[in-house]
């Protein structure tokens, strides 16, 4: 007896790809077996010294680890770069940057080679999903996907989102799940529409957006983020309460800002600590379940990470050098160094993990930083996850 | 050495197959890859045993099986957007199949490990809840309860995918 789900079931399996591979697996299998008997050796040994037993945490498959960047190194551009090739897997990329302004940007794969990608334009509106396996860029008015384990790339043209001249399309922001990335056609900032694009699928599905409900979309409507439940989270009509409703922020020193999931993020570190000031617009992300909003203070810039109840769960401060990029998968990211000095810049990663109780609050304690890569003083960056920066 | 050429040649031959079998059970490409990968690395430690039976395939997508039910991945933000899928004009065939298996996928992803296998198991390979039982080492019992309540969830997030008929009465 066929049922629907038996056809549909029949219709899907034409979609799966081939993913086997056995010298992947043999390699794989080399190095856990090399691997087990260096730590049976280690275990031998110490037990025989001084009867010390080592703990080892079982490895973790290395074909199920999420690609790391990996400590100390630094980034610099090939001499030789390859375009990044349509239509082949190249491997989960961990980094876009480019080495200057107006130079070629590269993605950097998680064994360490880099790709030239090919843009028009030739800079901004990258992006890379929050598991580095989908890479977004900019062709001419239309946007393309590659899907870097996969191999497929698929475009989504301009005009099948707004027909309104003048409006491009640009990466908003990556959904909980990260196959879904969503896209605004705006022109100067001013959005026209959103649309969810499915990368898994092939050509990638696009959903156009609703608005949320009882609400047009204006200039001033922005998803930080979209929640695991499918729901964005935005400011909250409650903000026109505070000022006059702008796009820009900066100029307006916010000590609350109330979300649209009913939450309210409040600046309470001290007296002077705000959420945006006379040079500072909003800077919000959400990563998973968790909010991470940048403040301003008479004592510095800090990140500030709550949970969607809008509760302070650590307080990040940046030394003076530090600019915020935002949460990734190597913890809250931040540049260190002067953007176009002659040197260099660091992407250190901050852990809201390491975290020590003080009478001001909760805050960072020094070991929760993290040096991952050092890169030329004029490098721009893109981290897995980021899409509108 | 022979051993791994072995491995390979068999592989190659049976990839496309255990891929289907690997994402029909996810709904993920990169998940897919990644139970495929997995399976094959324990199959290669494993492969004089899996060619002792004669059956390499059968003992490949066992190991498949019980990785999937034992899986320890960090629990996976699902993205749910069922109620956006739009409504099909009748006879647009092509459109309707996308979308249904659009619903699929995402309905996949919402099921725990065990019910997506017993699922697959059941409407996919076409077995009877006895032989699925055999398969997964367990009681008819056990089957009854995990398709049971898949399908329930199934019929909650994606009721096109079970509108055409009861499946619930589908042979036991």
């Amino acid at each position: 007896m066929t049922t629907p789900l038996n056809r549909v079931y029949r219709e899907l399996e034409q979609d799966a790809r081939d993913y086997a591979d056995p010298d992947r697996a043999l390699a794989a299998l080399r190095r856990r077996r090399t691997r087990r008997g260096l730590t049976a050796a280690s275990l031998a040994i110490v037990i025989g010294v001084g009867g010390v037993v080592l703990h080892e945490r079982a490895p973790t498959p290395a074909n199920l680890a999420v690609p790391a960047l990996q400590p100390p190194g630094v980034i610099e551009p090939p001499g030789n770069a390859v375009a990044l090739p349509a239509g082949t897997a190249v491997g989960r990329g961990v980094l876009i940057y480019s080495p200057c302004r107006n130079c070629a940007n590269f993605l950097v794969t998680a064994d360490g080679r880099q790709y030239r990608l090919d843009s028009t334009p030739a800079s901004g509106n990258f992006t890379l999903s929050p598991d580095g396996r989908y890479l977004g860029m900019p062709v001419g008015e239309n946007y393309r996907s590659f899907d870097l384990i996969g191999g497929g790339t698929a475009d989504i043209r301009r005009d099948a989102v707004t027909e309104r001249p003048g409006y491009v399309l640009r990466p908003w922001v990556w959904t909980a799940d990260p196959n879904f990335l969503v896209l605004a056609a705006h022109r100067d900032g001013d959005v026209d529409s959103y649309v969810m694009i499915d990368m898994s699928v092939p050509g990638a599905n696009i959903h156009r957006l609703p608005p949320p409900a009882g609400r047009k979309i204006t200039i001033g409507y922005m998803a930080y983020g979209y929640l695991s439940t499918g729901t964005p989270l935005e400011l909250d009509e409650r903000i026109h309460e505070q000022t006059p409703f702008s796009r820009q922020t900066e100029g307006v020193a916010f000590k609350e800002v109330p979300l649209s999931n009913g939450s309210t993020l409040k600046a309470e570190h001290s007296p002077s600590e705000t959420f945006s000031d006379k040079d500072h617009g909003l800077q919000i992300q959400v990563r998973g379940e968790r909010i991470y909003a940048v403040t301003y203070s008479a004592e510095g810039t800090a990140v500030v990470q709550y949970d969607l109840r809008g509760r302070r769960l650590a307080r990040m401060p940046l030394m003076a050098d530090e600019t915020p990029l935002g949460p990734s998968e190597y913890g809250y990211t931040v540049i260190r160094g002067q953007y176009g000095s002659e040197g260099s810049q660091t992407l250190v990663s901050l852990s809201p993990t390491a975290v020590s109780l003080s009478s001001t609050g909760v805050s960072l304690s020094s070991t929760g930083r993290r040096e991952l890569l050092t890169l030329p003083g004029t490098a721009t960056v893109v981290l897995p996850g980021m899409a509108r920066y | 050495m022979a051993d791994h050429e072995g491995f390979r040649e068999f592989v190659l031959a049976r990839g496309p197959a255990l891929s289907r079998t690997a994402f029909l059970l996810t709904g993920d490409h990169a998940l897919a890859e990644d139970l495929l990968q997995e399976t094959l690395v324990k199959t290669a430690a494993r492969w004089r045993r899996a060619m002792r039976d004669g059956n390499p395939e059968g003992y490949v997508r066992k190991i498949m099986l019980n990785q999937m039910r034992t899986w320890r991945r960090p629990r996976r933000l699902t993205f749910l957007t069922v109620g956006e899928v739009p409504e099909t004009a009748a006879g647009a065939d092509e459109a309707s199949q996308a979308e249904r298996k659009v619903l699929l996928k995402r309905a996949l992803a919402v099921l725990a490990p065990r019910q997506r296998v017993v699922l697959y198991l059941r409407f996919y390979e076409d077995l009877t809840e006895a032989e699925t039982a055999a398969q997964l080492d367990c009681s008819i019992g056990t089957v009854k309860r995990h398709a049971h309540d898949a399908l329930k969830r199934l019929r909650k997030v994606a009721p096109r995918l079970l509108a055409e008929s009861d499946i619930s009465e589908v042979r036991s």
